[in-house]
């Protein structure tokens, strides 16, 4: 599956890349929201799930999440929102705007992994 | 009894120092080769001499070996000694005295140095261990690495010795800065460990945004501790510092909480400056 890695930071998006590509996924990366919406416009048939992070300059993950999902070439598209704001309100907030899922930093590698397989398992059905 | 350390020190230098610092302090000359590990002493003294690079190299050593922990070290110079006082401050002296400083003064300058510093108010305590505990989880999530937190002090200085900060500015019911300090190495090893990445794989671009990494997650997941409370606040974006002997710019009128980690037989610092606002009348 195509994984789209939004992430400020390059050190957290090559971690997870470094546990995306050995578990046989491709990824391709974004530094902000609006690199990511630039990407979607040409792959968005290809993207099976996007990792978003919140708090990002340019475009915040929150604003590329509501855009990803006013987008209906986007409809199949899971998101899973990856970021230092866990705050039940932030949650509430993403996956009422449609994620399918967050994630909390800091996480272990192995939680990273059982939340990406439990949304590739999702996506997939 | 706590030891001063003099380093390389005169004859006549060592006198006068004992004469200065007489009290319940032992003080003991030794050459820099021969010296003790710096953490066990109260103070240390160097004596300036003509060949400036070697000083300057033994004063970054010894800063280096302290580990971050608060002790002074302080040059002393012949008065004929022209070289700004900032040459021996960058490489991470605390103090410059003058040999022919009036004794009275000197004394002070030396007694204010071994006040120790005061221990965490009920208060402070109560936001200062919730960022203690996250760290720690931090690193162990993230790095796979155990820290240890070791001690806490409380400087009004913006120095920190160190090759690399994260700092990230805090807003909203309460304001202030939080930063991590590290030396490149403990920096390269947690930014590795990071990425799943050996050590050798990582250029400084990498440790550079890692670095700020760090301190966003460290922030960021100490923040909902504080949901409800008066110190809660909302993040900026990091900025990263790289250079010994940088400065970090915190709120004015702020006590700076210096808390020291001890990890992979290195160490590193999180500053802490967080206040409350207050409220308008």
């Amino acid at each position: 599956m195509l994984f789209l890695v939004v992430d400020d930071s390059m050190v957290a998006r090559t971690m997870v890349n470094n546990v995306l590509e050995p578990m046989g996924h491709e990824v391709i990366q974004a530094g902000n929201g609006q690199e990511a919406l630039k990407i979607l416009d040409k792959l968005a048939r290809e993207v099976g799930v996007v990792l978003l992070d919140w708090n990002m300059p340019i475009m915040n993950g929150f604003e590329a999440l509501q855009a990803i999902r006013s987008n209906r070439y986007c409809d199949h598209i899971s998101i899973l929102m990856v970021s230092t704001e866990s705050e039940a309100e932030y949650i509430d907030r993403a996956m009422k705007a449609g994620a399918n899922g967050y994630l909390a930093k800091p996480f272990t590698k192995d939680e990273l992994i059982d939340k990406i397989n439990s949304i590739v398992q999702s996506s997939s059905e | 009894m706590d030891t001063i350390l003099l380093i390389d020190c005169s004859d006549d230098v060592t006198t006068s120092m004992a004469g200065l610092l007489k009290g319940n302090h032992q003080v003991v000359n030794v050459s820099f080769e021969d010296r003790d590990i710096p953490g066990k002493n109260k103070m240390i003294i160097l004596q300036a001499h003509d060949d400036l690079d070697a000083i300057s190299k033994k004063i970054s050593k010894i800063r280096y070996e302290c580990k971050f922990r608060d002790i002074p070290i302080v040059v002393v110079k012949q008065s004929e000694d022209q070289i700004p006082l900032e040459y021996y401050l960058s490489s991470g002296a605390t103090e410059v005295l003058p040999l022919d400083a009036p004794p009275g003064a000197c004394r002070q300058i030396l007694q204010g140095y071994l006040i120790p510093s005061r221990k965490p108010l009920e208060s402070e305590t109560e936001y200062l261990t919730p960022f203690i505990e996250n760290t720690i989880n931090v690193l162990k999530a993230t790095a796979q690495m155990d820290a240890v937190f070791r001690e806490v002090y409380f400087s009004n200085d913006f120095r920190i010795f160190g090759d690399i900060s994260g700092i990230i500015g805090l807003s909203g019911v309460s304001e202030g800065t939080v930063a991590v300090t590290l030396y490149w190495d403990l920096a390269r090893k947690i930014i590795a460990n990071m990425m799943h990445v050996a050590d050798n794989q990582l250029n400084a671009e990498y440790i550079h945004d890692g670095v700020g990494e760090l301190i966003n997650v460290i922030s960021g997941s100490t923040k909902k501790r504080f949901k409800g409370t008066p110190f809660h606040f909302d993040l900026s974006l990091p900025t990263v510092v790289v250079g010994s002997g940088h400065q970090l710019g915190h709120p004015d009128n702020s006590s700076i909480a210096v808390l020291i980690f001890d990890v992979a037989q290195m160490a590193f610092v999180l500053q802490v400056c967080l206040k409350p606002k207050q409220k308008q009348s």
